[in-house]
């Protein structure tokens, strides 16, 4: 087990060194100079010049990614162009609404869709499997921003149930737990479109693995051994098919933390999906290439939990 | 006993033909291939659908609401949202379309590869495969965009050249799987080349996969240039798509008051990947019922 | 004549397809003996795995029905039962073990995990008690190292090793009936001999009947006290095992015996049975093994022969036999 998690920490470095000079290239490919927001147009040439030197603007490139990447080992992030401020903290005060905001639109997925599945696994063709089927293929099928809209447009907008955007009440200076349920409230419309996609895609994961396990010879043996039926489903047959469903759901964090960029932007959210987006419209290149890094860091991470995971739920992983 | 009776089946159908046969039986994937067959055709006839012209400005006539004239309205600068519509289908089947064959020409061909050599080859495809796969999708979307500018050419280059990897994990593994059969060695000791083992003998083999997988692609080139359009770095105004009419919505006032404007395409959009979806799924379990069950 | 501890009366079990329903089973009666082993044989598809799931009433679900007949245990109808009622049956009373061993077992809990689950159900045994006894278990099936074996995984033992944890999870609540479902197919000839050894062992030293399924003649005269031979979901023989091999009747149990590898010189061909046993859905009218036998006569393709008592306890489905009997 410990040679596996090894294993897998170490096949993680070239993948991230082949995300960095990708992100690293693409960036030097953007058009323009950069640096043009920082010049003050009064500058005269040769300042601007000779503080294009000091921030190594006319180094060669491979030594632009070695600096960039020394210093990102170092958590010495640079600094944004638009902003004048270390990125470092940007992200610091960013990343942590994106994790709430992922975090709670995953445990909500997970403890809706994981029931359902199963529910619908052992009523196979019943009229709450094809409700729930059909209710699966329109998350999996909608664009979220567009669910975004609508719900902004009918529980915002029109019955003004919910906040339109943002993640607290301006200016409200609540405090404990008034504090926390304004934040529920604003969190309720995007928790809801993030968690109803990655729904859709468990439920029928769920529902899948459960009927093929519910096949196996085991489950006839189980059975034969005279082991009530809720816990031949809910013990034998649900804790094998948890094993492909760990690895979707561990699996799709890069893509939910990927899937929030649209969402945050809808809702205003401030995470790190409206920071890149603010900072790919301002040609901010140093927030691009750090706060994607970032993001391409957080789902290796979330690829190597995935790993850790399967190898959790299959004894015969564990044991290789 | 059912495996009988699908062994008579079997003697009397082509491949083909059992696949066609266990498809039609899905009358839930025939609706979808109708809606796919009917969006497709609406597209390709647009000019003959609608009186008007696509980009005919008519300022007097702005933020009209749904009329006998005006089957889905006027948007800000007047010009009919139906006709802007049915013009938008064309824009985003066809980045479905060619986005899928980017996707499928890079992901079969390495895929191919990476499965027939094995060994450093293999190795070294596939962890490009993992670099691919970490990237955060709609970032790396949307920093493309902001480097190449908002066309329609550049969004079907970005949605096929991030989204191959699945195809080629896929053909690697069927093509290892196959390699190993008989009469692939056959073919090999008779001295064929690997290009034309690889293109004659084990292509035809993972069409199933290929097939499947080229149909929900279409769906993801959909999406990609719905988002990225929303976002203003998709296909550019004038010319409309379901994306970029839906960046309507950005507007708080349109939002709240001119539903006509951005409602329809994003319905168009959700029925399009529905039928897609619903279609994938159909031919996975014509292919192999197995996967079902 | 010893006491009888399950009698079969009538069954007919039949399976919903896409196709329509197939029969499987038709007006089987099967009776098995207090200590005694039953041998049902025949080729796959004759409808003995069905049958033996019908007792353990663990047809797949929505599919497999129970058409007609009544299933006497000790007197009382399985049929009738209610699922709980069932389940308290089942690896208490009735235990079953299975051809695949590779298979039957979960993969993602220990041997002893798995072993004690029915201690705790069906006895109530937790905790130190429980393990104790699925140590115990595992040793009468000679396991070697079983108090490692009791927390390993499937995974890591041998399908040899594997079937012999199924019978300690079959034999741990000390059934009064166990059906075997051709337990040795899937393993090494090797293997198979020392898996029989053991079962044999076993039901000797007890006072279990056995319900032993298999295709191999061979293991039948090993193992059984009575024989019932099966083709297309109906019993075509069956008689106590020595009077079976002594004078076996039916042109089909003749095919299945001399189609034995022992049973061949050297430099004689291997017989076989000519064609297929029919699909289900098209089986023909009168004898289902007319088509496929050496002595078919008008009769045998237009009318099913009834199950006839040629000799005491021993009873032939086979037009040649009917007649000389009525002649007689």
């Amino acid at each position: 087990m410990k040679n596996y998690v090894i294993r897998r920490i170490l096949l993680m470095i070239p993948v991230m060194i082949g995300i960095s000079i990708i992100v690293f290239s693409l960036i030097h490919m953007m058009p323009g100079n950069p640096y043009a927001y920082l010049i003050e147009s009064d500058a005269r040439a040769e300042d601007v010049e000779s503080m294009l030197q000091a921030i190594g603007y006319y180094d060669p490139l491979p030594v632009q990614y070695v600096k960039w990447v020394g210093g990102l080992m170092q958590g010495n992030l640079g600094y944004s162009i638009k902003f004048k401020e270390p990125i470092s903290d940007m992200i610091g005060r960013r990343i942590g609404n994106t994790l709430l905001l992922s975090g709670v639109a995953l445990l909500l997925s997970i403890l809706v869709a994981i029931p359902l599945g199963v529910i619908s696994a052992t009523r196979q063709y019943s009229v709450f499997d094809y409700v729930a089927t059909i209710i699966a293929f329109i998350g999996l099928s909608i664009p979220a921003f567009f669910f975004a809209l609508l719900l902004v447009k009918f529980f915002a907008i029109d019955l003004k149930l919910f906040p339109i955007s943002g993640m607290e009440t301006l200016a409200s200076g609540y405090t404990g737990m008034k504090k926390f349920l304004d934040l529920a409230y604003h969190l309720a419309l995007p928790v809801i479109v993030l968690s109803f996609i990655q729904m859709a895609s468990f439920m029928r994961y769920t529902r899948t693995a459960l009927l093929e396990v519910i096949q196996q010879d085991y489950i006839r043996t189980a059975r034969a051994k005279g082991v009530n039926e809720r816990i031949v489903i809910y013990k034998h047959a649900l804790r094998n098919a948890m094993i492909p469903v760990v690895t979707i759901i561990s699996l799709s964090l890069g893509q939910l933390i990927s899937g929030a960029v649209l969402t945050e932007t809808i809702f205003v959210w401030p995470g790190m999906g409206t920071l890149i987006f603010q900072a790919v419209m301002n040609r901010d290149y140093p927030v691009i290439m750090d706060a994607t890094m970032v993001l391409a860091f957080m789902i290796l991470m979330a690829n190597l939990f995935a790993d850790i995971m399967y190898a959790l739920v299959d004894p015969r992983i564990r044991y290789k | 006993m059912s495996m009988s009776t699908q062994k008579l089946d079997a003697k009397s159908l082509s491949p083909m033909g059992i696949v066609y046969k266990r498809l039609t039986r899905n009358k839930l994937a025939l609706i979808a291939l109708f809606i796919m067959i009917l969006l497709s055709t609406t597209a390709i006839i647009a000019p003959l659908l609608t009186p008007y012209d696509r980009d005919q400005i008519d300022m007097a006539n702005s933020y009209q609401k749904p009329s006998s004239e005006h089957w889905l309205g006027t948007d800000d600068l007047g010009r009919d949202t139906f006709t802007r519509l049915v013009y938008g289908g064309r824009v985003s089947l066809s980045v479905g379309l060619v986005s899928t064959a980017i996707s499928l020409i890079i992901g079969v061909f390495l895929g191919a590869i990476a499965g027939y050599s094995g060994g450093w080859v293999d190795n070294l495809i596939m962890r490009i495969v993992d670099v691919f796969m970490c990237f955060p999708f709609f970032v790396i979307a949307i920093a493309i965009a902001a480097v190449l500018g908002p066309s329609i050419y550049n969004v079907m280059f970005i949605s096929g050249i991030l989204s191959w990897t699945k195809i080629c994990r896929i053909v690697r593994a069927e093509v290892m799987s196959i390699k190993g059969r008989e009469f692939i060695e056959a073919a090999i000791s008779l001295g064929l080349e690997s290009r034309e083992i690889i293109v004659k003998h084990i292509l035809p083999n993972i069409l199933a996969p290929i097939i499947v997988y080229a149909t929900l692609g279409i769906a993801v080139g959909i999406l990609s240039e719905a988002g990225l359009s929303f976002l203003g770095l998709g296909v550019k105004q004038p010319q409309p798509s379901w994306g970029n009419m839906l960046a309507a919505a950005q507007s708080l006032r349109s939002l709240r008051l001119h539903w006509w404007l951005w409602i329809p395409p994003g319905m168009m959009v959700l029925i399009t990947i529905l039928s897609i979806n619903i279609l994938g799924d159909g031919l996975r379990d014509a292919f192999d019922p197995k996967l079902k069950r | 004549m010893s006491e009888i501890l399950l009698e079969m009366k009538d069954l007919t079990t039949s399976f919903k397809t896409s196709e329509g329903k197939l029969t499987a089973v038709q007006h089987v009666d099967i009776t098995i003996r207090k200590g005694k082993v039953l041998g049902v044989v025949g080729e796959s598809g004759c409808g003995k795995s069905v049958t033996s799931l019908s007792i353990m009433r663990l047809l797949p679900k929505n599919q497999g029905f129970i058409d007609t007949g009544e299933i006497l245990f000790e007197g009382e109808d399985l049929v009738a039962l209610s699922e709980l009622e069932m389940q308290k049956v089942r690896g208490n009373n009735i235990a079953m073990i299975f051809q695949e061993p590779m298979t039957a077992l979960n993969p993602v809990f220990t041997i002893g995990n798995q072993i004690g689950e029915s201690l705790a159900i069906h006895k109530g045994l937790k905790g130190e008690k429980n393990r104790q006894m699925c140590v115990e278990l595992l040793k009468k099936v000679r396991i070697p190292r079983a108090d490692q074996v009791i927390d390993e995984y499937p995974h890591q033992l041998s399908g040899g090793m594997r079937q012999r944890v199924m019978i300690a999870m079959a034999l741990s609540c000390d059934p009064k009936l166990l059906i075997a479902d051709e337990p040795t197919t899937a393993l090494d000839v090797t293997i198979q001999a020392q898996v029989l050894d053991l079962m044999r062992n076993l039901t000797e030293e007890s006072d279990m009947s056995v319900m032993f399924i298999t295709h191999d003649l061979g293991v039948i005269a090993e193992m059984a006290d009575d024989v019932a031979v099966m083709y297309a979901g109906r019993i075509v023989e069956e008689s106590d095992a020595v009077t079976l091999f002594d004078e076996m009747k039916h042109p089909y149990t003749k095919g299945l015996f001399s189609s034995r590898v022992i049973n061949v010189k050297k430099g004689e061909a291997l017989q076989c049975i000519q064609g297929m046993v029919p699909p289900l859905n098209n089986l023909p009218t009168g004898c289902a093994f007319a088509p496929r036998c050496k002595h078919c006569m008008q009769i045998c393709k237009e009318k099913m022969p009834e199950l006839v008592e040629v000799a005491p306890n021993h009873k032939v489905r086979c037009w040649l036999h009917q007649e000389r009997r009525e002649n007689q």
